[in-house]
């Protein structure tokens, strides 16, 4: 009987230690795609900031435009005598 | 336990320049849902522990969770993409600005075209003048070296030329006659010889012609200033040699 039972205590401890190295694999498995969630997460912030300049340049762009073409436009409304 | 509630499949939408509010619109939503996700993995993860410290079976807690974790993960990862697909199709597709920047070239070539045709204007308003100034007619000499009344122009100067040219013909003419009446009567006087003579002899008064102005001038001069006696002295004598001709062909036949 003793002996029995030690055996099944055995595969008990055999198995919890299997059970045990599941979970490990499982966690690093859920680890690992966290950290390329991390990985792509860094990378879509570095590229959506680098389009993010480019636009705001885009537009300040278009406001010194704006402001020279409003610029030239009130100069002409003041000076109407150079278009008579 | 918990269900992770599904979200929305992420949408690979090439940028369409017509739906860029719905896109937007869909971005702010998908970034609300994973807001919310991240509260509901929160009492999820609470919940997960309270069962497993609760539970008789604890393995089928584990397997129950780790399932729940696999979903929760394939769902942050889908909100994530949709989040980032919306929000790249939103820069990508900035069709307003460059629809803004080709307005502004518009307008950047309209001003330019009204400040060349400004500049043309005041370049020709330089380069001529239809005013010029006008003076009174009596202040203006008779032979203008160029002074032209009209603009400048030769033809409108071409009636002033004559008219001096027609002066100095007239001149000519009426030093001519005087000069020949003044050659008449010369032999035939005594005073006048004599006054020939003596402004011969006197070389003061021969010589002294203006020689920028020359004999014609000189003759011009002494008929003006001695027109008086000569002319009656040379009418007389007109009238003597005549007489004398007319007794001379009666006597002789």
């Amino acid at each position: 009987m003793a002996r029995a039972g030690g055996i099944t205590n055995a595969v008990n401890v055999g198995i919890a230690v299997q059970a045990d190295w599941e979970n490990r694999e499982f966690i690093s498995h859920i680890s690992l795609n966290i950290r390329r969630l991390f990985d792509f997460l860094l990378h879509f912030e570095a590229t959506t900031k680098s389009k993010l300049a480019s636009l705001n340049e885009k537009l300040d762009t278009l406001e010194r435009r704006l402001e020279l073409l409003e610029v030239q436009v009130g100069t002409a409304s003041d000076n109407p005598s150079i278009f008579t | 336990m918990t269900t992770i509630q599904s979200s929305k499949q992420p949408s690979h939408q090439h940028p369409d320049p017509e739906s860029s509010d719905e896109q937007l619109t869909r971005f702010n939503k998908s970034l609300k849902e994973l807001r919310d996700l991240r509260s509901q993995l929160h009492y999820a993860a609470d919940h997960c522990e309270a069962t497993f410290l609760s539970a008789n079976n604890r393995k089928v807690v584990i397997e129950d969770t780790k399932h729940y974790i696999c979903e929760a993960v394939v769902t942050v990862v889908d909100h994530l993409g949709s989040i980032s697909s919306n929000l790249n199709g939103l820069l990508i597709g900035d069709f307003k600005v460059s629809q803004t920047e080709i307005q502004i070239d518009c307008m950047k070539q309209r001003i330019l075209a009204c400040q060349n045709y400004t500049h043309h204007l005041c370049l020709s308003n330089t380069r001529w003048k239809v005013e010029f100034p006008k003076h009174q007619q009596h202040y203006i000499l008779s032979n203008p070296p160029i002074t032209n009344k009209t603009g400048g122009s030769r033809d409108a100067s071409c009636p002033d030329d004559s008219k001096s040219t027609g002066n100095a013909e007239l001149s000519v003419v009426k030093f001519s006659i005087a000069k020949a009446i003044v050659d008449i009567g010369s032999p035939g006087d005594k005073s006048t010889s004599s006054r020939t003579q003596d402004s011969e002899s006197s070389p003061k008064s021969s010589n002294s012609c203006d020689p920028l102005l020359g004999p014609q001038a000189r003759g011009a001069r002494e008929y003006h200033t001695k027109r008086p006696a000569a002319q009656g002295s040379n009418f007389l004598s007109f009238l003597r040699r005549s007489k004398r001709s007319a007794y001379r062909k009666i006597l002789y036949g």
